[in-house]
């Protein structure tokens, strides 16, 4: 019974991860471009729920889709001011520009909200229902599982259903071909990033309910983003969101025994994933 | 109708295209005629949009569109039907013909119109509809390029490298769709690998060589000139 409460922790867990994955492939699938400063934009995300909620009152979960909208018009920006005039420049100039974003993230968090831990505490933070007579569900990691489930099937159907969607779909297949009949590249790209951050916005918010956070958490999320893609495989929306589950639920039966063992098995299942299947468990072939 | 007025190209330091003047006028079926490397697609990638000259200016109905970028040029109605089809392989045939007439703005049963006249042309594309565009054959690929082209309503179709890979009774039957588009009214500029193939189509055509025009004239004064037998046509 232990067992299962762990379990159900650890698919309450993933789904912040399957969030946070699912924004970061999008980004990579679409542009190729390996977005080293997402976890901050994660922490951001908290920070930004945290001051919504402190300052104006307003409920974490109501807030979700103003952090999208911030999150969004900060995306957009970066990627029109930044990372579009890089479009042709090496993946290694890419990577060491998101790296650059991520320090400025980092630490221009610290200056302004101190390199203290903080968490948000709702009304509602300790409740839970109970299921059956040994299985608690928390309230909130269960809402913001929904939340994530919510989102990435919203995602999907703009992805397949609108005439945006399918003008992604097809850049990302071949930008070139895509520009010939009408696409306009940077606006797509600055349109993808910004859906890309306001998601891992979103991800930060739900993150912030659910964990006490600070301006360090960032690059070990980016990681867990990594790992959570190559489990699940790139390219594919199920991927991330399977992936995302199952390194939550990884993490928290390890963590059952002790808690510094999430880690330790969360990346020996990576490298054995990169050994044994590199295009991720429930990857396609050749999905890249 | 489309004039380009002393191009030179390149990618880094080496040239590509030197000097390169050439016109198409309206209702014509011109030809670009080359041998591999000879700079034909960069040529087509120039006219596009995609790539910048270097130098010279590209003209289109009188306006100067050299500084147009690629995916505003769609807009004037210079369509091109690229080398290697470039399809969008994870996108339903339907998808990517949809794809063809995003610049334009028209109700859905219009929508449906076009597809038809597209259908009407290639019936085979009709009977894939709800397939990946990456599963179709060589030749019906090439089919869902042309009508992906057709689908934004052009002016001018541009079309490198139709013949590329595909068998002589594909050629032949796509060579007949292509004589019925441009019935239509609609430009035809096609650069070509098959000499043979290109000369049969087309009244005009131009002949490069290491990035510069060689020589230009009517296809049938070219296909029995005596440069071009020797070195494309292999008599």
């Amino acid at each position: 019974m232990v067992y299962l409460q762990d379990l159900i922790n650890g698919i309450l867990h993933g789904g912040i991860y399957a969030l946070g994955a699912l924004s970061f492939a999008l980004i990579w699938g679409v542009m190729n471009i390996i977005n080293l400063a997402h976890g901050s934009f994660i922490m951001l995300g908290a920070y930004t729920t945290l001051l919504l909620f402190k300052y104006l009152h307003v409920d974490p979960f109501i807030s979700i889709p103003i952090v999208f909208v911030i999150f969004f018009i900060l995306g957009y920006f970066i990627q029109k001011g930044v990372l579009n005039r890089m479009l042709k420049a090496s993946m290694l100039m890419t990577l060491l520009i998101t790296f650059g974003i991520d320090y400025v993230l980092t630490n221009g968090a610290r200056l302004i909200f101190t390199a203290d831990t903080q968490g948000i505490t709702t009304s509602y933070s300790g409740y839970s229902f109970a299921l059956g007579n040994f299985i608690r569900l928390p309230l909130v990691k269960f809402s913001a599982l929904l939340v994530a489930i919510l989102l990435a099937f919203l995602l999907n159907l703009f992805m397949n259903r609108t005439k945006l969607g399918h003008q992604i779909t097809a850049t990302s297949q071949d930008h070139e071909a895509a520009q010939l009949y009408g696409v306009n590249l940077k606006t797509i790209y600055a349109i993808v990033f910004g859906i890309g951050i306001g998601l891992a916005g979103v991800a930060g918010a739900m993150y912030g309910t659910m964990f006490p956070f600070n301006p360090s958490i960032g690059s070990g999320l980016t990681i867990k983003t990594f790992i959570v893609i190559v489990l699940g495989g790139l390219g594919n929306m199920y991927g991330a969101l399977f992936g995302g589950l199952l390194l939550g639920i990884v993490e928290a039966i390890a963590s059952h025994f002790n808690a510094g063992y999430a880690d330790v098995v969360s990346f020996i299942i990576f490298v054995l994933v990169l050994i044994i299947r590199p295009r991720g468990i429930a990857g396609k072939e050749s999905a890249a | 109708m489309l004039t380009l007025e002393n191009i030179d190209m390149g990618y880094g330091d080496t040239k590509i295209l030197w000097d390169v003047s050439l016109n198409v006028k309206k209702g014509e079926i011109v030809a670009l005629i080359g041998s591999n490397g000879a700079g034909k697609t960069t040529l087509m990638y120039t006219v596009s949009g995609l790539y910048a000259p270097w130098k010279g200016r590209i003209r289109w109905e009188g306006n100067d569109i050299t500084k147009t970028r690629a995916h505003e040029r769609i807009h004037y109605g210079l369509a091109l039907v690229p080398q290697g089809r470039r399809l969008f392989p994870s996108m339903t045939v339907e998808q990517n013909l949809h794809m063809g007439a995003l610049h334009r703005k028209f109700k859905q049963q219009d929508l449906a119109k076009e597809l038809n006249h597209v259908y009407d042309l290639f019936p085979r594309l009709q009977e894939r509809e709800k397939q990946l565009a990456g599963k179709l054959s060589g030749g019906e690929q090439q089919m869902l390029a042309i009508g992906r082209a057709l689908m934004a309503n052009p002016k001018m179709l541009l079309i490198d490298e139709m013949s590329l890979g595909l068998a002589p009774v594909l050629v032949d039957n796509i060579i007949i769709s292509l004589k019925e588009i441009a019935k239509e009214g609609i430009t035809v500029f096609l650069v070509e690998q098959d000499v043979e193939i290109a000369l049969e189509i087309s009244q005009r055509a131009y002949v490069l060589e290491h990035g510069k025009i060689a020589l230009e004239g009517s296809s049938a004064w070219l296909y029995d000139h005596p440069q071009v037998k020797e070195a494309y046509l292999g008599m």
